[in-house]
C-alpha cells in the first residue's frame, strides 16, 4: 500500500504540475448572463477551432459601442484628482522624448516595436521548448535581459538571457547568461540600469526538486545575480506559501529593489528591499511602503515607489519609499480599464502602462449570420455569440506631469505580467 | 456562516478551521484567522478582497480541481464559481480562515457537479478537454503515473474525492470527513476500498 500511496501522491503532483500559475484566467465577477456552454472551458475548447462564419450585427454593433465608450479614454488625459485640470491630447511629438524602442513579449517571442511609430523593427523567437515569462531593459534602450521557462510539464527551469539592439532596432542572438538554471518559475525580472545587476522573482514547480509547493515551505524567491561573476548573490524566500511578486523593479544603481506581495491572505503591500539586505524571509528583510496596491514600480532614484491602487477607478500615485507618505497622484483610471505591468523609463522620465479596455465582453444576437458569431444553445434557441476581443493597448505617463499617450501600437489579449520593457 | 453560500446547500465548514489549513499548506497557504474583515480606512472593498483571495489561492485551487476533473478548462470554471460564490455572500463572512474552508468545500462540490453534467450526456452533451491523464491530452510525461490517475478516473466518485483529498490535498481524515460531510470511519473505509481496487488492478496487494 505504501508503494501505492506514493504513487497516487506522485501521479497526483504532476498532473497538478500542468497547472502554470500564469496560465490560470483572471477572476471575472460579472459574468453577466450564464447560458449554456459559455463557461471558460468552453471557450478554450473553442479557441483554436474553426469559428462559423457568421455574423451577427447587433454583436458588432455592441462591441464598437462599447468600445466607443472605453477607447477614447485612452486616448484622452483624466483629472488627476479633483480640482487638477484635464490634460489635453498629446500630439505625436510628445513620443519623441520616449525610449526609442518598446519590446513587447507574447511568450513565444519577443517584438521590437518602434515606440513612435508602432513599426515593428525586429522579432526574436524563443529558444525551442522555452517561452519568454518577463523582460527588462536597461539605460540606453539597447540592452534586455529575459527569462524563460521550460514547459514545466515535463521539466521546470528558469533561464536567464540577455540581447542587444542594433541602431534600427534590430535584435541580436539570445545570449545565455552565466546563471545556472533554476528550479523555478520566473515571474518577474529587473535589472539596474548598467545591467550588472539582475534581480528575479521565482516561485517553485509542485515538483521541483525542493518538494511539493508549501507544505509550510516557501514557494518561491526573490533573487538578485551578479552578472559580472553570475553568481546569486542574495535570495529572499516569500514568507507565505504560494506567494509570489510580478511587478519586480529597481533603482539604477541597482540598491533598492521594489515589488509587491502578500503580507497575509488578504493584504498585498508594497515594498522595498535594500540590495545589501541578508538573504532571508522576504517579510523581515524588507519594509511595507504601500498598502493594497495592484501594481508597483520604483522610480530610478528609488526614492519613489510608484503605485496604482483601487479597484473601481484606479489610481497611479507615488509614494516616498522612506515614508510611505503619498507624495502626487498622477492619474486616474475608470473602471473598464485594467492596467497591467508598470514599467519604468530607465531615464526616470516616464512610465509604461499596458491597459486593457475591458467593455461588454460576450453578446448575444438572434441574427445567426457573419464573421466571428459562434452559434450557441440559448434556452433552446440557437444564438449567436460574440466576444469582444480583449485589446491590450499601450500608454505613456510622463511622471512629472501626469500627462497621458497613447502610444501606436497595442496587443491582442489581456494584460499579462513581463509583456513589456523599456 | 457559509453553509448556504451560492447555493451550495451541501456546503460545511470546518469547526477547526486553524487544524484544517495546517495539512492543506500547499492547497491554500497559511492564511492567519482574523477575527474579522478589516474595518475603517483600510477596509477592503469586496472586489478587492475576493480579488486578492483570488490571486494568492487560485494555482492551489485550479490544482485540486484538476485532480478531481481532469482538464484545466473546467478546472478553472469550478474556481471562478466558487469565487463568485464568495463574492456574492461576501457580507456573510466574519473570519478569513473560514474562507480558505469554505473555498476549498465549494471546489470539492462544483467537481462534483461538473463530472455530474457530464454523466448527463444522453441529456445534453458537455464537451470538455481530454483529462491531462490522458495520452490525447499529452500533458503528463510518465505514463505509469498517467496509468495510475486513470485507474483512479475509474472509481466511484467518493473514493476519487478521499483519494484527492488524502493523498493531493494530504488532508486528515477527519479533515476529508468535513470536507465531504461523511463520518471519520467513511473516508477510512472508503480509502481502503479504493486503495485496494487500485492494488488489484496494479497487482499489488492491499
Amino acid at each position: 500500500v505504501k508503494g501505492l500511496e506514493d504513487q497516487l501522491r506522485e501521479a497526483y503532483r504532476e498532473a497538478a504540475d500542468t497547472v502554470r500559475p500564469h496560465a490560470i484566467g483572471d477572476l471575472d465577477l460579472d459574468p453577466g448572463w450564464r447560458a449554456e456552454d459559455t463557461s471558460r472551458a468552453a471557450r478554450r475548447r473553442r479557441r483554436g477551432r474553426v469559428l462559423m462564419p457568421v455574423a451577427a450585427a447587433a454583436s458588432v454593433a455592441a462591441v464598437v459601442a462599447a468600445t466607443a465608450v472605453v477607447v477614447p479614454w485612452l486616448d484622452r488625459g483624466a483629472p488627476a484628482h479633483e480640482g487638477r485640470a484635464r490634460h489635453a491630447p498629446v500630439v505625436a511629438s510628445g513620443l519623441a522624448a520616449l525610449p526609442q524602442y518598446t519590446v513587447l513579449n507574447n511568450g513565444n517571442n519577443l517584438e521590437v516595436v518602434v515606440t513612435a511609430t508602432g513599426a515593428v523593427a525586429g522579432r526574436l523567437s524563443a529558444p525551442i521548448g522555452q517561452a519568454f515569462a518577463a523582460i527588462t531593459g536597461t539605460a540606453g534602450n539597447r540592452t534586455f535581459l529575459a527569462a524563460a521557462d521550460l514547459n514545466p510539464q515535463t521539466s521546470c527551469q528558469a533561464l536567464f538571457y540577455q540581447f542587444s539592439l542594433s541602431a534600427d532596432g534590430q535584435p541580436s542572438a539570445l545570449t545565455r547568461l552565466p546563471v545556472r538554471p533554476l528550479p523555478a518559475l520566473p515571474t518577474a525580472l529587473a535589472t539596474s540600469a548598467d545591467g550588472s545587476q539582475l534581480a528575479y522573482s521565482v516561485t517553485k514547480c509542485a515538483s521541483g526538486a525542493s518538494g511539493q509547493t508549501g507544505s509550510g515551505q516557501p514557494s518561491g524567491s526573490i533573487g538578485l545575480i551578479n552578472l559580472a561573476t553570475g553568481r546569486i548573490t542574495r535570495q529572499w524566500s516569500y514568507t507565505l506559501g504560494e506567494d509570489y511578486t510580478t511587478d519586480l523593479s529597481m533603482s539604477a544603481d541597482g540598491s533598492l529593489l521594489g515589488y509587491s506581495n502578500f503580507m497575509n491572505a488578504s493584504l498585498r503591500v508594497g515594498r522595498v528591499l535594500a540590495a545589501s539586505t541578508p538573504s532571508g524571509p522576504d517579510q523581515g528583510s524588507s519594509r511595507i511602503v504601500i498598502r493594497n496596491p495592484n501594481m508597483t514600480a520604483l522610480s530610478t532614484s528609488g526614492s519613489l515607489m510608484y503605485a496604482i491602487t483601487g479597484a473601481r477607478d484606479q489610481i497611479l500615485a507615488a509614494y516616498a519609499t522612506a515614508s510611505g507618505q503619498q507624495v502626487k497622484v498622477l492619474h486616474r483610471w475608470p473602471a473598464a480599464a485594467q492596467p497591467g505591468p508598470l514599467v519604468i523609463d530607465p531615464a526616470g522620465g516616464y512610465a509604461l502602462l499596458p491597459v486593457t479596455a475591458t467593455p461588454a465582453r460576450r453578446t448575444l444576437s438572434p441574427f445567426i449570420k457573419g464573421r466571428h458569431c459562434l452559434a450557441v444553445t440559448v434556452h433552446n434557441t440557437l444564438m449567436c455569440q460574440q466576444t469582444t476581443p480583449l485589446h491590450t493597448r499601450f500608454i505613456s505617463v510622463n511622471l512629472a506631469t501626469g500627462t497621458l499617450t497613447t502610444l501606436p501600437f497595442s496587443q491582442t489579449g489581456p494584460v499579462g505580467w513581463g509583456m513589456v520593457a523599456w | 456562516v457559509l453553509a448556504h453560500v451560492a447555493g451550495l446547500g451541501t456546503v460545511r465548514t470546518d469547526s477547526d478551521v486553524r487544524s484544517t489549513i495546517g495539512r492543506e499548506r500547499h492547497l491554500i497557504d497559511v492564511i492567519p484567522s482574523l477575527p474579522q474583515v478589516p474595518a475603517g480606512p483600510q477596509e477592503l472593498s469586496r472586489a478587492d478582497a475576493v480579488g486578492d483571495l483570488y490571486r494568492q489561492h487560485a494555482t492551489g485551487l485550479v490544482r485540486l480541481a484538476l485532480v478531481l476533473v481532469g482538464d484545466q478548462p473546467s478546472a478553472e470554471d469550478v474556481v471562478q464559481e466558487a469565487f463568485l460564490g464568495l463574492y456574492r455572500n461576501w457580507s456573510g463572512v466574519d473570519n478569513y480562515g473560514r474562507v480558505a474552508s469554505y473555498l476549498r468545500v465549494a471546489v470539492v462540490n462544483g467537481s462534483r457537479g461538473v463530472l455530474r453534467a457530464r454523466r448527463r450526456a444522453w441529456l445534453r452533451p458537455v464537451r470538455h478537454d481530454p483529462p491531462v491523464w490522458s495520452a490525447e491530452a499529452a500533458a503528463m510525461a510518465a505514463e505509469e503515473r498517467r496509468a495510475v490517475l486513470a485507474a483512479v478516473a475509474r472509481l466511484p466518485q467518493r473514493q476519487r474525492e478521499v483519494l484527492a483529498l488524502r493523498y493531493y490535498a494530504e488532508l486528515s481524515d477527519a479533515e476529508i470527513a468535513s470536507v465531504l460531510g461523511v463520518s471519520r470511519g467513511t473516508v477510512a473505509s472508503t480509502a481502503s476500498r479504493a486503495l485496494g481496487v487500485l492494488g488489484s488492478h496494479f497487482k499489488e496487494e492491499p
